[in-house]
């Protein structure tokens, strides 16, 4: 099954809408608005989709909000909240559901007005019962536990933390609609202000507003529409906790089987990766994942990035519109790096193009490093 | 039948757990089957499945596997300490510890539990053990 899955379903459609910010609009309007230019890029209209896949962190219907609001009557939908990796999880999701016919248009949207609404991120999570009396500062003690572990067992530094925040923020200069595009230094990031130790700020997502969306059809029809396909290679989803404390190793995420899991469906090797878009909630995660994933061994990291392979300019570019830590995080970032990576594999990413880019990965991570969620797409040559 | 029984008795584990905590004493279910220690409590193991799980005065030891700082102004009660502790019986909490200024905490420290009412229910949190010499199971400061 997961062979037939393979290049079977192709983004056709990709849009962006308030980034940053977008005060005097809600979350709906904002996806609205990017889920119209993602249609409108195929030559679509609402009244053509029938597959809906969304969550957001406001409303506990998701799918039945959206779809009102849109006015579409879908024959499939999937509102599953993974957190964060929530859209990568719809892009399986809508793969299975196009190849077996239970929709043939699949919209996959979010919007959020995170930044103009609260300024902080809001969710209707619960905090878990046995970390509840502690007062965690969730998400970011999280992450900072697992920072402070993999420092401790890899020699992990500030320094190399602060090389992702810097590279994040090089690529976003090279993106006009990215939120945060002034010049910094690794100095600068690693004089900023400790929140969470060892965690500082500037180790931080943003808080914006934003919205994305990616259409998604059969293989088989995809040819007919106006962009090139971005073919759904492989994609393979792994958790194993919910709450931090759960979490088996703080330094070995899912990523490892979820990566593996896409890798061998899109029978495609690390090598041959131009692109990579992860979800950078917090700077770890660029570590962890890079590790994760195979392009890296455990615990070089830090190294790694320090070399700036992952920079304008490095051998491996990752988060190429400046991920969250410097374009876009409005509290859900998953559906951000598809419409980066369709950007990047159909060579329209203007000055922060990969020339040549093929083949694309993409990483979701949702909860804290709990759901992990990883796609990889292609374009019409791989196949 | 003794309070320790008594705890356990008719309720489901995450009840008997806090029973336990009422009484000033932190226990762990240990797995009859495969003798593992898990935490937080549930009505089966969920290593091997076994649904036959003991209550077990744990030596309260352990040591700091992770630790953070979250910081916080001081008119909001200032910085303090979250933590997860590696019990020497294996398994792992999130918790707190006190009795040491939040940046003082270090991964592998050697700690000890201190059963505590905090906001009108109990938790368990960790100060710094202050000898490395073992125990007799069970004792542990209230």
């Amino acid at each position: 099954m997961t062979d037939k899955l393979r290049g079977s379903a192709a983004i056709v459609g990709v849009g962006l809408a308030g980034i940053g910010e977008a005060h005097g609009f809600s979350h709906l309007e904002l996806l609205e608005e990017a889920a119209r230019n993602a249609l409108s890029e195929a030559g679509l209209t609402f009244a053509d989709v029938d597959g809906l896949f969304t969550s957001n962190l406001v409303n506990f219907f998701p799918t039945l909000t959206v779809g009102e609001y849109l006015g579409i009557h879908p024959s499939y939908v999937d509102g599953s909240n993974l957190g964060g990796s929530s859209f990568l999880h719809y892009a399986l999701s809508a793969a299975v559901a196009l190849e077996t016919g239970l929709c043939d248009v699949a919209l996959i949207c979010y919007g959020s007005n995170a930044r103009s609404a609260a300024g902080r991120h809001t969710t209707a999570a619960e905090m878990p019962k046995y970390e509840a009396p502690f007062n965690p500062r969730m998400p970011a003690v999280a992450y900072a536990l697992a920072t402070a572990r993999h420092m401790h067992q890899y020699g992990t530094t500030r320094e190399h933390l602060a090389h992702a925040a810097l590279s994040a923020r090089q690529w976003a200069q090279l993106n006009p609609v990215a939120y945060k595009r002034d010049a910094t230094s690794l100095d600068e990031i690693l004089g900023s202000r400790m929140f969470c130790d060892p965690l500082t700020v500037r180790d931080a997502c943003l808080v914006t507003d934003g919205a994305g969306a990616v259409v998604m059809v059969s293989a088989r029809r995809a040819k007919e529409f106006a962009k090139k396909p971005v073919y759904l290679l492989g994609v393979g989803e792994a958790q194993w906790h919910r709450q931090i404390s759960s979490m088996p190793d703080l330094t070995v995420t899912a990523a490892t089987e979820s990566g593996a899991r896409a890798f061998r469906m899109a029978k495609v090797s690390r090598q041959d990766v131009d692109v990579i878009q992860l979800y950078d909630a917090f700077t770890i995660n660029v570590i962890l994942f890079l590790e994760d994933l195979g392009f890296c061994p455990k615990g070089d990291g830090g190294p790694f990035i320090a070399d700036g392979l992952i920079a304008p300019g490095g051998a491996l570019p990752v988060n190429t519109n400046g991920g969250g830590l410097s374009c876009v995080h409005p509290g859900m970032y998953g559906v951000f790096t598809m419409v980066e990576i369709a950007m990047q594999l159909r060579q329209e990413a203007g000055c922060r193009q990969i020339p040549g880019a093929e083949v694309g990965l993409c990483h979701g991570n949702g909860g804290t490093l709990s759901s992990q969620v990883t796609a990889v797409f292609g374009t019409g040559s791989t196949l | 039948m003794n309070d320790a029984q008594q705890a356990a008795l008719g309720v489901g584990a995450e009840k008997a757990f806090e029973n336990y905590l009422e009484m000033g004493e932190l226990r762990v279910q240990r797995c009859t089957k495969c003798f593992r220690y898990q935490f937080y409590p549930r009505r089966f193991c969920v290593d091997c499945g076994g649904q036959k799980l003991e209550w077990e005065r744990v030596s309260g030891y352990g040591f700091v596997y992770s630790s953070s700082v979250v910081r916080r102004r001081e008119s909001n009660g200032g910085d303090y300490n979250i933590s997860i502790i590696e019990l020497d019986e294996g398994c792992r909490m999130m918790s707190q510890v006190v009795d040491i200024s939040p940046e003082q905490v270090e991964i592998g420290m050697k700690v000890k539990c201190i059963v505590e009412r905090h906001e009108g229910s109990m938790r368990v949190c960790f100060r710094p053990a202050r000898t490395n010499k073992s125990v007799r199971v069970g004792e542990y400061d209230r």
